[in-house]
């Protein structure tokens, strides 16, 4: 069974070799909903940083507590995540079809996840597989 | 019994089989060079991110 | 000076506690009290490990001294289902008599220390309590029987917290009134300050509350049904005098400079069921809400519910919706001004009714450059049944373009809105469309735009000006599931030219990420017309423009096979020396220079056979070709007549970005001398 699984191994191989190269984001779409999502970022950061909002697990940012956020703006945060989530969504589901892989989606959203919390700045919350919010 | 046996292997083989070729067919590397670019200019991390320059701007 | 001294030193370990149940312990204490104090001085009681069907204390302690001291301590207490560690009751001054007990300069000390003072009467049931946890504030209860009448002066709501169960607990706030429960009847009138309330994610939140609240209830006993629980009836009225609540999504602040908003209520409670009969919100600015509802008592299950409004004020709509938000959707400086009555039925089912009813709707977005001048509509919805339709509008604004006056009349089918026609002047032409047709997620319709001036038109749009005519015939156009298809092809006249566009699909218009397939086909458009407009240097001639697969995300194209090219047939074909030159830097051929050196120089305007250039687009890059392919190149302008000149390109592959730059550049190199 090893030797099988080896030898499908070397079959596949050079198609690995292609898939390694760079993934397409140079999209106008894709460029589009950067834009969108750097504009909103400078109003994002200050609630990572009051830990009113934290990185989830699952490539989105969602409300963690609300409570730390001025009374008069927090439907303003909940509005700022709700479009923040959407362009997130869209902009997994626009590099997978940049790279004509629609079926990619979910895995580009994994990495995502991943790297959105290992960029994150100390001090932001990012929830831990089980689910936890840890402070950076 | 021995037929079984070499059935439950034929279809571990190819379970596994179809694993390996998810895991190959996903450039996980590459997706998180893409992600990481893409991050830090969301993040704005990048001195000579395009998008840092007109947001300060656009605020006024 | 011999006082006698009776210590009884009753020391009880139960270990059978669950049995002991409250009236147990009462029993003991009035035992103890009556018969064994009636003598002894003083007592001492110690019980172990007591519990009752859902509370527990570890060790019950109780110290009394007659004319002296008393003190009873509990440890380790648990009741409903929480532990409130150790609570100690103590008396500076303690009497008794027969039924009487009398507690003063009392303490009831837990995480905190509250002075309190009470007297009971066990057989006249009456327990008058009176806590004091800090200076100026005070909590009174007053028991008569079955009448309980508690009387609050600057009471900290927060200490409720603890108490109750709910997911909103009150985290400040001073209450003072009074709140009576008697037989039958229950009434209140409360005075909330500095209030705030809280749930554990934010989402449900108040602060610095200030208002008033009055209630009054009585039972009425349902007639032949005597075990059956009595109906309620009730009226509630609330002032609110300021403060803040967001209630996701919702935020209402109240600055507390105006008069305060009201609600006035009344209803019954039967069966189970809450029953608002009539409700009215006076809300300042807004206007007045008039509505009633039921729902269930324990699962606030909506039953049906009505709500009307007239002449409510836009204007403070448009405050209700918090301006970060507004600022995302680039709508921050959204002026809205009108009045709207409205009137909405539902039940379990949903909504059955819905009318609405605009006048003098003005509405004004800058930075989208997008606005609504006078709207008045009727609008009477229905899950079944039939109702008209009315809209008119002085005018739509777009840039600069105003859309207008439209009337439109129609009429709403079973919830489907239908306006067989609808006439809106553009410019000079006018833009009609029919089969209206619109529901909740999906709309429909067929138009026409008579010729319209394309000068015009650009100008009011703010874009490159342009020149010649537009006109168009929609075919059938319809939206569903976030794409917008056009059945049939959309044809319209450019620079004296026909125009098709076939295959159009506009999936996402509203999001992000506008996504456009087409195929477009331009039939010998005026070059002349198009090159005057743009300053590109002057062209005579006919042209046709074909793109196939054109796949455009976020109004860019991101592949497509495109191809400019001379028309067939004879007519008279001239270029400027500008054009050839302005031709040749966007091929990249360089030939401008070429020309201005050699005596090609000295003539003003060029004979040509063909004019083409090709784009097909993929991946950021254009694979480029020209009207005729040579040995190792492309022909962009092939010569003919006198004199004559051919520009060839060699440069197959040229990024999309690099094209459009150098497009650019002739542009805006047209704005400084060329040549002498």
């Amino acid at each position: 069974m090893k030797k099988l699984l080896f030898v499908l191994l070397l079959a596949l191989s050079p198609l690995a070799a292609l898939a390694q190269a760079n993934l397409e984001i140079n999209t106008p779409a894709i460029n589009g909903l950067k834009q969108a999502m750097a504009g909103r970022h400078a109003q994002l950061a200050a609630h990572y940083g009051s830990g009113a909002i934290g990185i989830a697990r699952d490539g989105s940012v969602s409300l963690r507590d609300a409570n730390a956020v001025p009374l008069p703006q927090r439907a303003a945060v909940n509005g700022l995540l709700g479009a923040e989530n959407a362009d997130r969504a869209a902009l997994y589901k626009e590099i997978a079809r940049a790279n004509g892989k629609p079926e990619w989606e979910a895995e580009i959203r994994n990495t995502f996840a991943q790297r959105w919390a290992e960029k994150a700045s100390p001090g932001w919350y990012v929830q831990n597989a089980q689910g936890q919010w840890v402070k950076k | 019994m021995r037929a079984t046996s070499i059935l439950s292997a034929l279809a571990a083989a190819t379970l596994a089989a179809a694993c390996v070729t998810i895991n190959i067919y996903f450039p996980a590397a590459a997706a998180e060079k893409a992600a990481d670019r893409i991050i830090e200019e969301v993040y704005q991390l990048r001195k000579d991110a395009p998008a840092s320059a007109p947001v300060p701007a656009d605020k006024k | 000076m011999a006082m006698q001294q009776f210590v009884a030193p009753v020391t009880w370990r139960t270990r059978f506690g669950q049995r002991l149940v409250r009236e147990g312990i009462a029993a003991l204490l009035i035992a103890c009290t009556c018969g064994a104090l009636a003598h002894a001085q003083s007592l001492q009681l110690e019980l172990e490990t007591l519990s009752g069907p859902d509370w527990s204390v570890r060790k019950l302690q109780l110290a009394l001294q007659q004319g002296g001291a008393a003190r009873l301590g509990l440890q380790g207490l648990v009741a409903q289902g929480r532990a409130w560690g150790d609570l100690t009751l103590e008396c500076k001054r303690f009497t008794m008599d027969r039924s009487a007990l009398n507690c003063a300069d009392g303490n009831l000390e837990g995480k905190e220390r509250w002075p309190l003072s009470f007297t009971a009467d066990l057989a006249r049931k009456t327990l008058s309590l009176r806590v004091a946890p800090e200076a100026g504030e005070e909590w009174r209860l007053d028991i008569t029987g079955v009448d309980w009448r508690i009387a609050l002066q600057n009471a900290s709501v927060a200490r409720l917290a603890p108490l109750l169960s709910g997911a909103i607990k009150p985290t400040a706030g001073r209450v003072s009134g009074n709140l009576h429960l008697g037989a039958g009847r229950v009434d209140a009138d409360l005075r909330i300050v500095d209030a705030a309330f809280a749930d554990a994610t934010g989402l449900r939140a108040g602060e610095k509350l200030q208002g008033r609240l009055t209630f009054d209830a009585t039972s009425h006993p349902r007639l032949g049904a005597a075990a059956a629980p009595a109906d309620w009836a009730w009226t509630a009225a609330l002032a609110w005098d300021k403060g803040a609540v967001f209630w996701d999504p919702l935020y209402l602040a109240h600055e507390g400079a105006e008069a305060p908003h009201r609600l006035d209520a009344r209803g019954r409670v039967t069966a189970g069921r809450v029953v608002v009969e009539q409700a009215n919100l006076e809300w300042q600015t807004l206007g007045r809400l008039s509505g009633s509802l039921d729902f269930g008592r324990d699962a606030f299950d909506l039953g049906s519910y009505t709500v009307t409004g007239k002449g409510l004020n836009l204007f403070e709509l448009r405050a209700l919706l918090p301006q970060t938000w507004l600022d995302d959707k680039r709508l921050g400086d959204l002026d809205l001004k009108g009045t709207a009555d409205l009137a909405l039925v539902g039940g379990i089912r949903g909504v059955e009714q819905f009318a609405l009813a605009l006048s003098g709707v003005r509405l004004h977005a800058a930075q989208r450059h997008l606005g609504i001048d006078n709207l008045a509509a009727r609008f009477d919805y229905r899950s079944s049944g039939r109702e008209p339709f009315l809209l008119s509008i002085d005018a739509l604004r777009l840039q600069d373009l105003r859309i207008g006056p439209i009337r439109a009349e129609g009429e709403l089918r079973d919830g489907r809105l239908y306006i067989p026609n609808l006439i809106a002047p553009v410019l000079d032409g006018i833009l009609a469309l029919a089969e209206i047709e619109v529901d909740r997620e999906s709309f429909s319709l067929q138009g026409a735009l008579t010729s319209v001036s394309m000068e015009k038109l650009t100008a009011a749009l703010g874009w490159h000006p342009l020149g010649g005519q537009l006109s168009f015939v929609l075919p059938h156009v319809s939206y569903a599931r976030s794409t917008m298809a056009v059945d049939g092809a959309l044809l319209f006249k450019l620079f004296d030219g026909d125009a098709q566009v076939d295959a159009m699909r506009l999936e996402n218009p509203f999001g992000r990420t506008p996504r456009l397939t087409a195929n477009l086909h331009l039939k010998r458009m005026n070059l002349e017309a198009m090159t005057s407009a743009v300053k590109f240097g002057t062209m005579t001639g006919l042209v046709d423009l074909d793109v196939d697969g054109l796949v455009m995300e976020n109004w860019q194209p991101v592949s497509m096979d495109a191809r400019v090219l001379t028309s067939e047939g004879a007519f008279a074909k001239r270029i400027s020396q500008r054009a050839v030159q302005n031709i040749s830097s966007i091929g990249g051929a360089g030939a401008g220079a070429a020309i201005q050196r050699s005596f090609l120089g000295f003539f003003e305007t060029f004979g040509y056979d063909k004019i083409g250039l090709s784009c097909k687009l993929r991946n950021g890059i254009c694979e480029m070709g020209g009207a005729e392919d040579t040995a190792s190149g492309f022909m962009l302008i092939k010569g003919g007549g006198l004199p004559s000149v051919n520009v060839v390109g060699y440069n197959r592959f040229v990024g999309w970005q690099e094209l459009l730059d150098r497009i650019q550049a002739v542009i805006d190199g047209n704005s400084r001398p060329v040549f002498q």
